[in-house]
């Protein structure tokens, strides 16, 4: 058995060495010097790409003795700039100091490599192979396709800016330096992914976030060995300390300002080029429950929602629970007005409490999971079928207690409060721990699962900072500026310096 | 030993209290009330005073030591094999001590909240959050006790609702029992009390600019125990008339049955369920003790992996006693133990680290204090 295990596992690794290296080879271009002989270029360049079809070559005459040759992917390059820029200009190009003006007017850069060049073919660059020499140039002659700046669906607020991040890094950029112009925005580019050739821009704001966190983050993206790294997803289990939590780490957003904002903080953003949304880290819990109209509203306005939404998570998580705990085990806690009323809605259900919570609540999330892809008019007819059919037909059938109706509707409402989606997919998995303690032990059940999650999120960091922060540790200051929203004009000392010391005695 | 990971004062002041207030506040007024009859309440306050004693002299005895964590600087004292005889006893009363806390508390669930819910259950519960917390380093745990002290507010709201119904007659006259009964209810009123010790075996992992404000806290933190349980008391006492609290053995929750609202009714099984947090702290610190000082006494097992034992050995040695009898045998001789660990054997350890003078504190032996924590 050993025998055979020991020949499984050497196959094994083999098996997967080919495949790892099958997956390395292409990306890794062996370095290849601009040759003299322009036929060994053509045919290198060519070669490296496999001929594939959308290769384009053209050979130009200038004045000059020899002739060039340019290539470019078709698919890739703006052929008007190249018509606008390059044709007619090197149509009056009589000798080779013109040639080199030209070319530094123009964004181009002079390569030594071949190997080099082909990489920047791939992005959209064009390699204009001159006869006789022993470098190239490369133009900057790409194509960007770009969707508008719109407003996200997901994150819609009411008052305040309505653009987001499309799918471009350099747009992405671009709108969060137009909200921010300040010397101390910094960006760091790194390459991820090894096939998808991603790049991904780290931003902060040197000062104002905690040198300890970017040195962090720095070394856990140089960790990262991806293949492909085509969205945020998967940057974001790559870096995050504890992937096992139910409880999502960083915050990914679409907006903006909310971006800029989380910036000012001191916090630190990372943009994927391809990807829309942006990871926002180290955060807190309550950074969850936090949306730019706070800021935009009245304050007491803001404070209030803010409160709606934390009541919103704890109504999500344990409602169902407390229903079945009371149902099962606590019928003495319901007063003496309500008893006939709610054991009149309970008392001819033919199952368990646990099991009519289990079916409504995993009828509500089928509804919720075949609605959200559904476009539009048919999503309507979900919303109907599963709202009102299957609402109101289960409790005439006598099978749900209409009291498990209002439970399930409550908390279905109240996990769409929260304003970021992951800490919402959370609570909805967060629910059903304590449904079945609850079936088992009442209340002491609840309170039970509770104090895990409660240590669990007391455990729980973000690159190293705690999660739980103003209240685990307890900080005073930090409570008056995360968790309550102050008026604007009302300061309360603690800078991201002072807070860092702070830290350090409280944790 | 990285300055992230030592406490505050705060933090420290939470770390005493939670450990103190746990099971025993529910049937306090009524165990004093046995002993000294409704002069309980100045059992304790007097409690409380003899506390702060005692806290003198375990400051007295941990600060001179202030580097290394006490069953350390009890091998210093008292030379090697002692020191690890002492550590052993040590280990063996915070086991002790975890399973009365849920002994306890199991009984008090059992008749309350679930009378045919097999006990281990329960005991499971208990346990099981006990160690997910307690396996984690210090200042972890204490993160979690500091916000979970929000729920003595609980125990306030009772105290409130039950200011209305007071008959401040119950309590007079005072003093009627005399100081021989009062003296014996100040040892059942630190039954509740036990934990202001805790202090002395963290005392390398607390940050302090000064040895002095450690004693500080841990006499704040008395304070607050002490009137804490004192209000408790004098309000029970004077809500409950002595014939009725003879028959009431956790006259807060009798209390609290009384009450009705609108809305909720019988708010006693929801304290219970609630209070159960309070008593799990209790419980952590017990075992976080205990696997602190095994992880001393063996060298090279982790701490972590040590709670994990600790907590079975806890939970299957609680499933002993059921009875009541048993159990208040157990809690008696508890006591007993208590006295010994916290007074007797640190007084000696003071009075033998006098005679051989200050502490030569030498460098080699730091890491003993930073393996764990």
């Amino acid at each position: 058995m050993g025998l055979f295990k020991a020949f499984k596992h050497t196959k094994n690794s083999a098996k997967k060495g080919q495949k790892q290296e099958q997956l390395v080879e292409p990306p890794d271009i062996p370095t290849f010097p601009v040759s003299f002989d322009m036929n060994k270029n053509r045919r290198y360049i060519k070669e490296t790409l496999y001929y594939t079809e959308d290769l384009v070559e053209k050979s130009l005459r200038t004045e000059l003795p020899g002739t060039c040759h340019l290539f470019y992917i078709e698919t890739m390059s703006d052929t008007d700039k190249l018509n606008s820029y390059l044709y007619q200009k090197l149509r009056d190009i009589d000798s080779e100091v013109k040639l080199e003006r030209m070319l530094q007017d123009m964004d181009s850069a002079k390569m030594v490599h071949l190997s080099d060049a082909v990489s920047e073919l791939l992005s959209g660059k064009s390699i204009l192979l001159l006869e006789g020499k022993g470098h190239c140039y490369i133009l900057s002659t790409n194509s960007v396709v770009k969707r508008d700046i719109g407003e996200p669906d997901n994150e819609q607020v009411i008052r305040g800016s309505h653009s987001g991040f499309i799918e471009n890094i350099g747009v992405n950029i671009q709108l969060i330096r137009n909200l921010i112009s300040h010397p101390t925005l910094q960006v760091n580019y790194t390459t991820l992914g090894e096939l998808s050739q991603t790049k991904t821009a780290m931003m902060y704001m040197e000062g104002r976030a905690d040198p300890e966190v970017v040195d962090e983050i720095q070394r856990r993206l140089k960790k990262i060995k991806v293949d492909q790294l085509l969205n945020n997803g998967v940057l974001e289990e790559y870096l995050e300390d504890n992937i096992y939590s139910l409880f999502p780490q960083f915050i990914s957003t679409e907006r903006a300002d909310r971006a800029a904002l989380n910036l000012l903080d001191g916090r630190i953003l990372i943009l994927t080029d391809g990807d829309p949304t942006v990871l926002v880290l180290p955060v807190t819990f309550f950074s969850f429950f936090q949306s730019t109209d706070d800021y935009n509203s009245r304050w007491a306005a803001g404070n209030f929602f803010r409160l709606i939404r934390v009541i919103s998570f704890l109504l999500a998580v344990t409602l169902p629970g407390i229903y079945i705990a009371i149902i099962s085990f606590h019928f003495e806690i319901i007063p003496f007005g309500m008893t006939y009323v709610i054991k009149d809605a309970v008392e001819h259900i033919p199952y368990p409490p646990l099991v009519e919570a289990m079916i409504m609540e995993l009828t509500l999330e089928l509804i919720r999971e075949a609605g959200i892809r559904l476009p539009t008019p048919i999503g309507q007819t979900i919303g109907i079928v599963g709202g009102l059919v299957i609402g109101d037909a289960v409790v005439n059938a006598g099978f749900i207690s209409s009291i498990m109706i209002i439970v399930v509707a409550l908390t279905a409402i109240s996990s769409f409060v929260v304003p970021v989606h992951e800490m919402s997919m959370a609570m909805r998995l967060l629910r059903y721990p304590i449904m079945i303690m609850a079936s088992m032990l009442g209340f002491l059940g609840i309170v039970f699962c509770l104090s895990l999650y409660l240590i669990h999120l007391c455990k729980l960091t973000s690159i190293g900072q705690p999660f739980f922060y103003p209240f685990a540790p307890l900080n005073a200051k930090g409570l008056l500026n995360r968790f309550i929203r102050l008026p604007h004009t009302v300061y309360v000392e603690n800078s991201p310096k002072k807070k860092g010391k702070g830290q350090s005695q409280k944790s | 030993m990285n300055v992230k990971m030592k406490i505050s004062h705060p933090q420290l002041f939470f770390f005493i209290v939670q450990t103190q207030i746990g099971v025993g506040i529910l049937s306090l007024s009524f165990s004093v009330h046995e002993e000294a009859g409704w002069d309980g309440w100045m059992s304790v306050f007097l409690g409380g005073i003899g506390i702060q004693l005692i806290i003198l002299l375990l400051y007295a005895l941990s600060s001179r030591y202030p580097e290394h964590i006490l069953f350390h600087a009890m091998e210093l004292i008292a030379g090697r094999l002692t020191g690890r005889l002492i550590t052993t006893a040590y280990t063996i009363y915070f086991i002790t001590v975890a399973i009365l806390v849920l002994v306890i508390y199991k009984n008090i669930i059992l008749t309350w909240l679930f009378p045919a819910t097999p006990g281990w259950v329960i005991q499971l519960l208990l346990i099981i959050s006990a160690w997910y917390l307690s396996r984690e380093k210090l200042h972890i745990i204490v993160r979690f006790y500091v916000f979970v002290s929000a729920l003595f507010l609980l125990v306030v709201g009772v105290l409130l609702f039950a200011l209305g119904d007071l008959n401040p007659l119950y309590i007079f006259p005072i003093g009627h029992h005399g100081i021989g009964p009062i003296l014996k209810g100040v040892m059942a009123a630190m039954q509740a009390m036990l934990g202001f010790s805790v202090f002395m075996f963290i005392f390398p992992y607390i940050e302090y600019k000064k040895k002095r404000d450690v004693l500080k806290t841990a006499t704040f933190a008395n304070l607050f125990t002490t009137a804490f349980y004192g209000i408790t008391v004098l309000i029970t006492m004077m809500f409950f008339s002595p014939p009725e609290l003879k028959l009431v053995p956790q006259p807060l929750l009798y209390m609290l049955k009384t009450f009705s609202t609108p809305v909720i009714d019988r708010l006693d099984l929801i304290f219970l369920a609630m209070w159960i947090v309070s008593v799990t702290t209790s419980l952590m610190t017990y075992v976080y003790l205990a696997s602190l000082s095994g992880a001393h006494l063996l060298k090279g097992v982790k701490r972590k992996k040590l709670t994990l034992w600790t907590s079975g050995a806890i939970f299957f040695i609680a499933m002993g006693p059921t009875n009541n009898l048993t159990i208040s045998k157990f809690a008696e001789g508890v006591d007993y133990f208590s006295i010994v660990m916290v007074i007797v054997i640190p007084l000696l350890l003071y009075l033998l680290s006098l005679i051989r003078g200050k502490p030569s504190s030498k460098g080699g032996q730091q890491h003993e204090t930073t393996h764990s924590s």
